[in-house]
Order: structure tokens, then sequence, then C-alpha cells
């Protein structure tokens, strides 16, 4: 079986934060693959990792503040993370596009929607006239469905709705046809009743080309969009797979922690049961298994190793991996839901 | 939190003060660290340079000793400064406090006037009254502190809102205490430290429209010494005698700068946020 | 915007008012007999009930407020003691030097104070950074008239590249160079609270999420913090230099002094000196309304900086 050469290779990954005069480690080794044209879901609480890792891949954490500790990331056969800034700025915006979790406040208050997306066209086609570069800003403003792209085009931020704000932001985002689409919580910040609406969009507005890296905490909507998912917790990818499997049968209990708390598995049978206790502060991580403390599994079998050793990242039954010393005592699914 | 350990997180706390306090030394001490008279006049030994044992700071035109009247100088700045920053808070802690507590009308009223003095730099209006009531170091420590009013006035009044909206006044309220209780219990202590880092910050804004004023002659009328009109009376003489204009030049910024890193440190002590 | 420009002149008008109240009831400070402390002791009693008349002292306090109140509402600001001059033409004479001095000094404070301001901001917490904040600390402490002084020394004194005193002989180039060090001594101390006031705002908006957007698309860096956010910058820089014009005008009056320009700085100065009462409230109340008059141009520029203020 050959497999292609993934698009994005991110290895081993380390990031750290400076807190007063130490450095704290948010990222602790995180691997994973993107190949071309799929949707990967990054999953996990707030804390676990998920948006420093995206942004350390284009080069956003605060210089000041945060550092690469280890780790690679290859994008189109080079290591992104290394690049001079200048040759970063090449690729930001163009093989690699952003959208953010607030549209908001992601926006120049000052300048037009109209404006940043036609700057981010100019900035990497540079020598474009003013009527062509006015004419691909109207063009990517009616794919992503804004009624009246000529009116958008000379709108303040502010004189839009919240859902109108993300389609502009996904504008600029996919203006240059991106390779790789990264979204953070794309549609958290947007009123429940658009969040679909705008997702559709992203979805039908990106096109087959790009792949696009779907950051959110929100379960079903990994179910619905993407191929392939990760399960981060305390800067540590601790399960991946496909979708489908590991919605079948997730392979760790934190996974399956936040398949029970889903509203919609809860309203299909199942009672909707919360993850006891609250995300680890990165400054004060337990040892051993950083999830050890709130695991229903530690907490019926207590082995010690749990406590004393980080599980390794191993091929679990199906595809992808899982990072569990005791995932073989877990049972399916259904049986799990059953004795709760 | 013990004093050291403040003073070891904010330096600027440490080092204003030291400045603040050195020169509040020399001119408590004037009479006894001067070597001369200041306003004695020896017209044999006029403009002498700097740096002889008998004049450490040379001499003026009068043959006076430059030192000893540095030194005196330093009690000018150093009674107008904070005696008008008490005018000044007193009057903006009263005007503030009504526009703040009370609110609506009274509120719009103090606002207008407030609006209307800040039309006028303070510089001007401090010059004008002076002007008016004639120069004495009294009628200069009303008119700095007048002209400073609304500043005061206005960061009162902000911190007063602040407060009067928190719970426990309203609750005070509710239970039936009187409004002067409800302002010295409640309201008070909590806008103690806003008065205090504004009026260190003012101290320095004071000395310095101090030694302007006396600069240009409508300050403590002659023969006090003072920084600002030491200044002016060496500014014709800078290519010849320098030394004049330096020796009361310099104490001027040193001094300003001592307290506004005072209050900047307080500042930063007491609302880590601002900074 | 007319319709702004036109709210905000009406608004203006109360503070105007206040304005003149101000310099009315600063004559009303003078104790005793403001006519004899304005002729001197050596007055003739007959000169004094003169002057009486003429300024109409002998009429009840709110009949002089109201008169004096009209007077100044229709462009009459009374007559000089010493030169009999109606004090607005002596106004006029003297307003050009100040007004050059005062643009000359916000010129400075812009010029030097914002790229001071966004480098801090910049590399913040740098050597670079506590350099600016020094400058700018020296700035605001030391005095005016010390930084003229230095200056007028260095510059015009010795190296000669300046006039040391005047306002030029009349020219373009005469006059731009003798505005170079007043507007430098004018500027130094408004540059410093440029640089912080930028510097502040500068760090806020290079911490919004905009700037990352901006980022994010593969902008510069230069064009990131140069133009999205020191444009976001400049709507609170705006302001508060338009506060500060106030600081600015007063320093006028050392500047000019220090060296020798006919302005109103000089003209109120030497009114003061004198007691020329009616002179000193004419330059008075002109400086409020310039300073009124400069924070409702700032007032108006404001919908053209930030989209978000409705004009």
């Amino acid at each position: 079986m050959t497999t292609p050469a993934p698009l994005l290779s991110v290895r081993d990954l380390t990031v750290e934060f400076r807190r007063d005069r130490s450095w704290l480690r948010a990222l602790h080794g995180v691997s994973f693959d993107v190949f071309e044209g799929e949707t990967v879901g990054v999953v996990g609480e707030s804390g676990s990792g998920k948006s420093v890792t995206v942004q350390s891949l284009m080069g956003l954490l605060p210089a000041r503040s945060s550092r690469l500790a280890a780790g690679s990331a290859v994008f189109a056969g080079r290591d992104i993370l290394r690049l001079p800034r200048r040759e970063l700025r090449r690729i930001r915006g163009k093989d690699i596009a952003m959208v953010f979790q607030d549209p908001m406040s992601s926006l120049n208050p000052v300048f037009t929607v109209g404006y940043q997306i036609a700057e981010a066209i100019r900035e990497h086609n540079p020598g474009l006239s003013r009527e062509t570069l006015r004419e691909r800003t109207l063009a990517v403003l009616s794919r992503v469905e804004l009624p009246h792209p000529a009116q958008a085009f000379s709108t303040f931020p502010f004189q839009f709705s919240g859902g109108m704000r993300q389609r502009a932001m996904i504008a600029m985002a996919i203006a240059n046809a991106p390779r790789l689409l990264i979204a953070d919580e794309p549609t958290t910040a947007l009123d429940v009743t658009i969040q679909a609406q705008v997702m559709q969009v992203l979805q039908q507005a990106r096109g087959t080309g790009s792949a696009m890296l779907l950051i959110t905490h929100d379960m079903g909507l990994v179910a619905e969009a993407t191929d392939r998912v990760i399960v981060m917790y305390a800067g540590r990818v601790i399960e991946t797979g496909t979708t489908a499997e590991v919605f079948a049968a997730p392979r760790h209990p934190y996974t399956r922690g936040l398949l029970a708390s889903r509203p919609k598995l809860a309203a299909a049978g199942g009672r909707l049961t919360p993850i006891p206790g609250s995300p680890p502060n990165i400054a004060s991580l337990p040892g051993g298994c950083a999830f050890h403390p709130r695991c229903a599994l530690h907490e019926r079998h207590r082995d010690p190793i749990c406590v004393d050793t980080v599980p390794a990242l191993l091929p679990r039954e199906g595809a992808g991996l899982v990072a569990c010393h005791l995932t073989h005592l877990l049972g399916s699914a259904q049986r799990e839901m059953e004795t709760t | 939190m013990n004093a050291l350990a403040v003073l070891r997180r904010h330096p600027s706390i440490a080092i204003g003060g030291v400045i603040v306090l050195v020169v509040f030394a020399a001119a408590l001490l004037a009479p006894w660290l001067s070597p001369h008279d200041p306003a004695a006049q020896n017209l044999v030994a006029r403009l002498r340079p700097p740096g002889t044992a008998e004049h450490l700071l040379g001499t003026d035109r009068y043959g006076r000793d430059v030192l000893s009247r540095v030194l005196y100088g330093a009690r000018v700045s150093l009674i107008v400064g904070p005696a008008s920053v008490l005018i000044a808070s007193i009057l903006g802690l009263t005007l503030g406090l009504a526009a703040g507590y009370v609110g609506r009308k009274t509120d719009m009223l103090i606002g207008r006037v407030f609006d209307v003095m800040l039309a006028f730099p303070s510089i001007l209006l401090a010059l004008a009254i002076v002007a008016a009531l004639g120069p004495s170091l009294g009628n200069m420590i009303l008119a700095i502190g007048l002209s400073m009013t609304p500043t005061f006035g206005r960061v009162i009044r902000s911190a007063v809102i602040g407060v009067r909206a928190r719970d426990y006044v309203a609750s005070a309220r509710a239970l039936g205490a009187g409004h002067l209780f409800t302002i010295a219990v409640h309201v008070l202590p909590n806008i103690l430290s806003a008065v205090l880092v504004v009026s260190t910050v003012a101290v320095a804004s004071a000395i310095l429209v101090e030694a302007t004023m006396s600069f240009l002659g409508l300050g403590v009328p002659p023969p006090t010494a003072t920084w600002g009109s030491m200044v002016a009376e060496g500014k014709g003489m800078f290519l010849t005698a320098p030394w004049i204009v330096i020796s009361a030049g310099l104490p001027i910024t040193v001094t300003v700068f001592g307290f506004s890193l005072l209050g900047d440190g307080i500042r930063d002590w007491l609302d880590p946020r601002s900074g | 915007m007319a319709r702004l420009a036109l709210k905000r002149l009406l608004a203006a008008i109360p503070t105007l008012f206040g304005a003149i109240v101000v310099v009315f009831f600063v004559v009303q400070l003078i104790p005793g007999d403001p006519v004899r402390v304005m002729l001197g002791e050596n007055a003739s009693a007959a000169e004094v009930e003169e002057v009486r008349t003429a300024l109409g002292l002998n009429d009840p306090l709110p009949v002089q407020f109201l008169r004096f109140a009209g007077r100044y509402a229709t462009g009459d600001l009374g007559v000089s003691i010493f030169s009999r001059q109606p004090v607005a033409g002596e106004i006029a004479q003297r307003l050009a030097p100040t007004v050059q001095l005062a643009l000359g000094g916000v010129l400075v404070a812009i010029v030097l104070g914002v790229p001071m301001g966004v480098l801090a901001a910049a590399r913040r917490g740098t050597l670079v950074d506590h350099l600016c904040l020094g400058a700018s600390t020296l700035g605001v402490t030391v005095p005016n008239f010390l930084i003229g002084i230095l200056l007028s020394f260095a510059f015009a004194s010795k190296l000669g590249w300046f006039p040391t005193l005047g306002a030029g002989t009349g020219g373009f180039w005469s006059t731009l160079n003798a505005l170079v060090l007043p507007s430098l001594t004018l500027g130094l101390a408004g540059m410093a609270l440029v640089a912080r006031m930028t510097r502040s705002a500068m760090i806020e908006a290079l911490g919004e999420d905009y700037v990352r957007t901006a980022n994010a698309k593969g902008l510069s860096q230069r064009r990131v913090v140069y133009w999205h956010a020191l444009r976001n910058a400049a709507i609170p820089i705006v302001t508060i230099v338009g506060l500060n014009f106030g600081h600015l005008l007063g320093g006028t009056v050392v500047v000019e002094l220090i060296f020798a320009r006919p302005g109103l700085g000089k003209l109120l100065l030497d009114a003061l000196l004198a007691r020329d009462y009616p002179v000193v409230q004419g330059v008075c109340f002109l400086i409020a309304v310039l300073f009124i008059l400069v924070n409702l141009i700032v007032d108006l520029l404001q919908p053209l900086l930030d989209p978000r203020v409705q004009p």
C-alpha cells in the first residue's frame, strides 16, 4: 500500500510559554498529518493546546513570551517552523490561511471589508490592476454568499451582523485559494441559529482543492464535517483516527467522556454525562497520564502506572492511535453507558 | 506585603522617594547647610566660577553664593508644591464628591465649570490670578491650587462614580445609612488611593508651574531666592556664567523627576493593571 | 458632517460663555480698588474717577458683567490701559507669530513623539523601549525655559545655525529659520506626552485580534505595525494632542520670552507685569477660544479616523 506524502506533517511539536522567570510547556510533542483535500478535526476542552498548535504553525504566537522547544512541521516539503520571516510571510495567507473565532475583533474596525480582502489578494499577487483586484474581491465575496457583494465591499465590519462578518473573514481566508485552511472555532462566537449556515459556506467556499484543519470543541460539528479527528488533552494528542471509527468506538476514556457529554447522543437514549472536574492548569500538570485525576477508568482500577508514566501514543484497534494505559480495559461504548 | 518587598518590586518608589527626601532635607536644613546668607551681596566677589571652597557653586552677579540660594530656593518649591496640591485636592475632593455622588444636575453643572476652567492652560490661569491678587507666596499657592482643581475634581468624580456603583454602597444606603455616613465610611476610603496618586504627580507639575512663574517674574518676589528666578537672572549671562542657570535648573528637573517617579511607582503599586 | 459641525459648534457656546465669566471674574479678584492698582499710587483722584467711569466700574456687578459679555460677544475686547489701543487690534497684530509657533510645536510633538512611541511599543521591554521612555520622562521633567536656554545656547549662540532672538526678518525662509528652536522648545514636552500615549495605544492595538489576522494574511511587519495598528492607535493619539493643545499655548508665554518673539505670549506677559488687565483678559479669552476651536476640529476629525463614530 502506498500512501501519498502528507500536505502537512507535524512531528513532536513542543511549545513553551514564559511565566515570570520560567518556561511552562503548553505542547508536549504533538504529532499529526493532514493530507491533501481532507478535513481534520482537532478537539479538546479549552486549554488543551489546540489553538496553540495551529497558531504556532502559522508563527502567530507572541515572539517574546513563547518559544519552540522542539519539533518540526513540514508543509509541502518545507519546515514552516524554521522558515525565515520573509519566506513564512509568502506562505501565510496564500498557501495556508486562517479563519479566527471572533470575527468582530479579528477584522480591523477602521478598514472596509472589501479593502481587507483586496489587501490579502494584493499582498500575494503584486502588480494586479485596481480593476482586477476589485473584480476578484467581488468574486470572493459572492462565493461566501454575501448578498450584494458590491455593497459589502465598501461596508465596515461594525455594520455587519456576526454571521456576515464571519463570511467576510472566510472570504479573506479563501481569497488566494489556500492548500490548507485552518479554521479556529469558526462558529463558536456566532448565534446558534446561523452556525450551520456559516459552516456550510465555509465548506462550499473552500472547494475541493484545499485541506482543512477544523479546531473545535463541538463534537457534533466534528461528526458532520470531518474525515479524521485528533483529540487533544493537556498539550498532548491522546487519540486519533477516522471520525467514523473514533465516534463508533472511542478508545480513550477522555474521548468517550467528550462524546457522552454531547447533547445529541444523550437525546438518542443515554444520559448526558459531563466529565467530572476541570482541565488542568499547564503550570501544575498531574504526573503520569494528565487525565488520571478525572478518569473513571483510573478511579475504578487504580493502576499506579497511570500516575507514574505518561502513556505513549500507540496503534489502537482499528485504524488510528490512542494514548491510554488501560485502553484494553475499556469496554464498548454501549456497554460502558449501560453500566453508568 | 511589608514595606521592603514593596520597594523591591517597585524601585521607582524607592528612587523617587529618596530624591524627594533629599530635597526635603535640603530645604529643611537650608539655614544650617548654607555656607552664606542667600541674600548677602558681596560686590568684590561677583560672578565667581564654581569649585572654590568659599563658593562651591560660584556666585551670581551681586556676589551672592549660588549654593546657598539653591538650598533656600528648595524651600519655596517645596512649600508651594505640596501646599497648592493640598488646596487643589480639598477643592477637587469637595467638587468631585458632589459631582460624582449627587450626580444629575449637580454633576452637569460642576462638569461645565471644569470644562470652562480647562479651556484655559493652567499656567495662564495661575498667572492671571497672581497678577490680580499680587505676587506673594500665599497668592501663588492659591493660584496654582485653583488652576489645578479641575484636574483633581475630574479624577475624583470618576473614582466616586466607580465606587458608588458597587453593591456595598447601595446596600449601605438600603439599610438606612445617611449620605454623610455613606460618603465617610464607604466612598472616601475607596477613592483615597486615586487621590494619593494624582496628588504625588500633581506636586511635580505644581513645582514646574511655580518655577515657570518665578522665571517669568510673577512668582514670589525678590529678594527671596527661587529656582525659577535664579534661572531668569542667569539667563542673560549663560555664555559667561553658565553655572547659575545650571545650578538652579538641575534641582528643578531632579525634584520634578523625583515626584513624578514616586507618583508613577505608587500608581503601579496600587493599581497594577494601569502599568 | 455639516450637521455634526453645527452640533459641536452649538455645544461650544456655553463653554465660550463660561470663558467670558472666568475672564470677567479674574479682574474682580483684585483686592481694593482695581483702578488704583492699575494706575499706581501717583494717579490723581480725577484720573482714577475718569477711568472708573470709562470702565463702568461704578455700576452694580451684574450690569458690569452683562455689558462686558455683550462687548465680548461682539468682538470688542476693550482698550489697553497703556497703549490706549483696542485690545482686539493688538491681539490681531501678535496672532501670526504665536499661531506659527503653536503649529510648529504640535508638529514637533507629533513628528518626534509618534515614531518614538511606535518604536517603543514594537520593541516593548527592550533597550530601545527604555531609552524612549527615559527620553520622554526627561521631556516632561525638564522645564521648558531650561530647554529653551540650552537650545538657544547650543544652536544659536555657539553654532549660529538659527537666530537667538526674534521671529525673522520677514520672508518665508527667515520666518521658518527663526521658528525652529522655539518650536522645539515648545514641542518637546508635548513630544514626551505624545510618545507615551502612542506607546500605550500601540501596545493595546498590537495585542488586538485584527493584528493577528493581518499577520496571518502574510502582510509585512511594517505594514502590520504602521498601517493596521497605528491607524487604530491614531484615534486616541489625536484626542490627546487636542486636549494638550492648551498646555502648548500656555508654553508660548515662556518660549516667546526666551526667544523674544513678538507674539501673544509676550503681549500677555508684558500685560501681566504691567497689570494691563483689559489686555490680560483679552489674550486669556482668545487662548481659550483657540483651545475650544482646536478641540472642535479634533471632534470633527473623529468620524474620519473611526468609522464607528457616526457623523
